[in-house]
């Protein structure tokens, strides 16, 4: 289910805390080839209870996503500096090996034609970098929810 | 500045890959003795590629299994040069990269010699994990392992691409039976059907046969009532770190 994630959080929100019986069996894979990013996301994820891999290339992400299940993706498009989307390509082959995996792509680039190849793609919500990390949250535990 | 070195820069680099080893037993005259043992890769130490089946994966993405296996197989000779020379010790590399490859077999043989280690005292397992093989650069690569003296073993025999096809062209000295058609085999009639299929297989082709992935007393009673006589599995030892390696050789006696 498509979902655009509202855009104008900010970081460092405060919201309800996730449900721990629901939060604590997350797998997550977050992608980012910005390491304090990474860090950032790895260290407020996995204080809301979930286990939190991190990868920081797209064929580092593919090669997880190739060996191992994951219930949530999270997703930077730009994974170098040479201008190129490889999110899509973490989520198109994250889609096909995992149908039912939940799919978080961030971006910085407000494209919306690489938002419709996202969809396209697989994603299951796009949201804006930085992302508001309640709303990250949100999305972790409720992606598949109607938009609203 | 220099650029931030990549996650492949980090793998080739010298501590990035290391070589730990599982050992593989004979019970040829009854008792459990070392004959030889698989190297195994590790990754960079803390990374995702700590794990060799991300490792390859990542590898393949890269598009960089050459340059890896030559590296993997450079510290596996590096990490066996002062080892037991009377250990067979098994190699892992790709089908893949031997079908990009040609020179390989070259480089593998340059590796031993630069540490003082003959071909016969290195098996080299086939493994595979992609569809697409150069069949005639993979053949040949081969023929010119086995014209150096290196014993050919295929690995994973029964799953995924260690199939007839690999069989026939591989035509190996060993076959190493993966785990699947060995865990439980005395309780389930059909693996116990494939294994003894791929005995069969391997008695036609003169090749030995080498049980991998023992945990169970059990299996270890039917696979031996089988007639098997070589075995790898956690039932005597898990895949370990070199220095590891050496006290269990210390500890446990060898074949003469």
């Amino acid at each position: 289910m498509r979902w655009d994630a509202p855009m104008n959080g900010s970081v460092g929100e405060r919201t309800d805390p996730p449900d721990p019986e629901t939060s604590a069996s997350l797998e997550l894979l977050v992608v980012d080839d910005d390491e304090q990013i990474l860090e950032l996301l790895e260290r407020y994820l996995s204080g809301l209870g979930c286990r939190v891999a991190t990868a920081g290339e797209m064929e580092e992400a593919v090669a997880l996503l190739e060996n191992r299940r994951y219930d949530v993706v999270i997703t930077d498009l730009g994974l170098t500096r040479f201008g190129r989307a490889e999110g899509v390509d973490v989520v198109t082959r994250a889609r096909y090996r995992w149908p039912d995996l939940r799919i978080i792509v961030l971006t910085g680039i407000p494209d919306p034609q690489i938002r419709e190849a996202c969809f396209e793609a697989g994603a299951d919500v796009f949201m804006r970098k930085p992302p508001s990390l309640p709303e990250l949250a949100e999305a972790v535990f409720a992606v598949d929810r109607p938009a609203s | 500045m220099s650029p931030k070195p990549t996650l492949l820069d980090r793998l080739l680099a010298p501590d990035g890959l290391r070589t730990w080893f599982q050992p593989i037993f004979d019970f040829s005259d009854g008792q459990a003795r070392i004959r030889g043992a698989e190297c195994l890769t590790r990754g960079l130490r803390g990374s995702n590629l700590e794990s060799a089946d991300v490792l390859f994966s990542y590898a393949r993405e890269k598009r960089a299994e050459v340059v890896v296996d030559r590296t993997v197989v450079s510290r596996a000779v590096s990490a066996i040069e002062d080892l037991d020379e009377d250990l067979d010790y098994h190699l892992n590399v790709h089908a893949s990269t031997l079908g990009l490859d040609p020179s390989f077999p070259e480089h593998l043989v340059a590796e031993g010699r630069k540490r003082g280690i003959a071909p016969s005292r290195i098996t080299v397992e086939i493994v595979e994990a992609t569809a697409h093989l150069d069949q005639a650069t993979f053949s040949a690569s081969v023929d010119s392992l086995r014209e150096h003296g290196f014993t050919i073993a295929l690995d994973d025999v029964g799953l995924g691409r260690s199939n007839y096809l690999m069989i026939y062209l591989t035509r190996p000295d060993v076959l190493k039976v993966d785990r699947f058609f060995v865990d439980q085999i005395g309780r389930d009639p059909l693996r116990h059907a494939v294994f003894v299929s791929i005995q069969r297989l391997g008695e036609e082709l003169g090749a030995r046969v080498i049980a991998e992935g023992v945990e169970r007393e059990e299996d270890l009673e039917v696979l031996q009532d089988l007639g098997v006589q070589e075995f790898q599995g956690y039932l005597w030892s898990r895949p370990k770190p070199r220095e590891s390696f050496l006290g269990e050789l210390g500890s446990r006696s060898r074949v003469e």
